[in-house]
């Protein structure tokens, strides 16, 4: 069956989200608009150092050197406060942060 | 200098990560009238938990780099009902969150007499959510037999220590 040539195909987008449980994960979402989000490649921010400059530096840097990351998972979350969209400098910098 | 921006696109950015070294300054003067102004800026070091979802969907990644015999050793466990979990360890492998024990490494048993009470020396722990916890070394450990659970801690008289999360 052909795509309808109206329906937007669903892009997958690199996000920063963060939980109401202290949660700050980064990975790849296609949708962020409802009660929980599917990330794939997930990646837990354990620690960010002060050069990050705050929760929001992590979507438009990346972790910085100091930075602890857990490592790749595909998760669904619940409990939502806030989805960032990451910058590609920030993508380049999560993708290549190693576990420790 | 050319500075990445991000764009917050749902949500706010949650007051408790705007809680690290944040600065401001300000004037004012009075004499019975006054005003004065001042900002602030949250741009300190900030910390995350994950979650239990997000750290029992890890352990593939870290098992896939195991010997062949640990990771034979996880599946058995998994489909003998074990209970897989997180446990921190100092550099030598010993307790690093209260209690005392041997050092530790992949295939070690430890086992304490009952009755089992987590949160007290009647238990061998574990948890859900490592980053919670103490402890330079991380594990995967399997509790077998009886468990108790008290939010991200598990408890049980046996601890086998699987491989280390390299």
């Amino acid at each position: 069956m052909a795509n309808h040539p109206n329906r937007s195909k669903q892009v997958e987008r690199a996000v920063l989200v963060t939980t109401s449980h202290r949660g700050v994960f980064f990975g790849y979402a296609t949708e962020t608009d409802g009660a929980t989000i599917k990330l794939r490649a997930a990646r837990n921010c354990i620690y960010w150092p002060a050069d990050n400059k705050g929760f929001l530096g992590l979507a438009a840097m990346g972790p910085l050197k100091g930075a602890r990351v857990g490592p790749a998972a595909d998760i669904e979350l619940r409990d939502i406060t806030a989805v960032a969209e990451c910058s590609t400098a920030a993508v380049t910098a999560w993708e290549s942060a190693p576990w420790k | 200098m050319e500075v990445a921006q991000a764009k917050l696109v749902r949500g706010e950015v949650p007051h408790s990560f705007l809680s690290g070294d944040g600065y401001g300054d300000g004037y004012g003067y009075g004499y019975g009238s006054g005003y004065g102004y001042g900002y602030g800026d949250g741009d300190g070091y900030g910390y995350g938990y994950g979650s239990k979802e997000y750290w029992l969907a890890t352990i593939p990644h870290f098992a896939r780099k195991w010997p062949d015999a640990s990771q034979a050793r996880l599946r058995e466990l998994q489909e003998a009902g074990a209970t897989i979990a997180f446990w921190r360890s100092d550099k030598n492998g010993r307790a690093s969150n209260g209690g005392k024990n041997d050092p530790v490494a992949p295939g070690t048993v430890e086992t304490i007499k009952g009755p089992l009470q987590i949160c007290t020396k009647n238990a061998l722990h574990a948890t859900f959510i490592p980053p919670k916890w103490k402890g330079e070394r991380w594990w995967i450990v399997a509790l077998i037999g009886e468990i108790q659970t008290d939010d991200d801690k598990v408890g049980a008289l046996t601890r086998e220590i699987i491989g280390e999360c390299l």
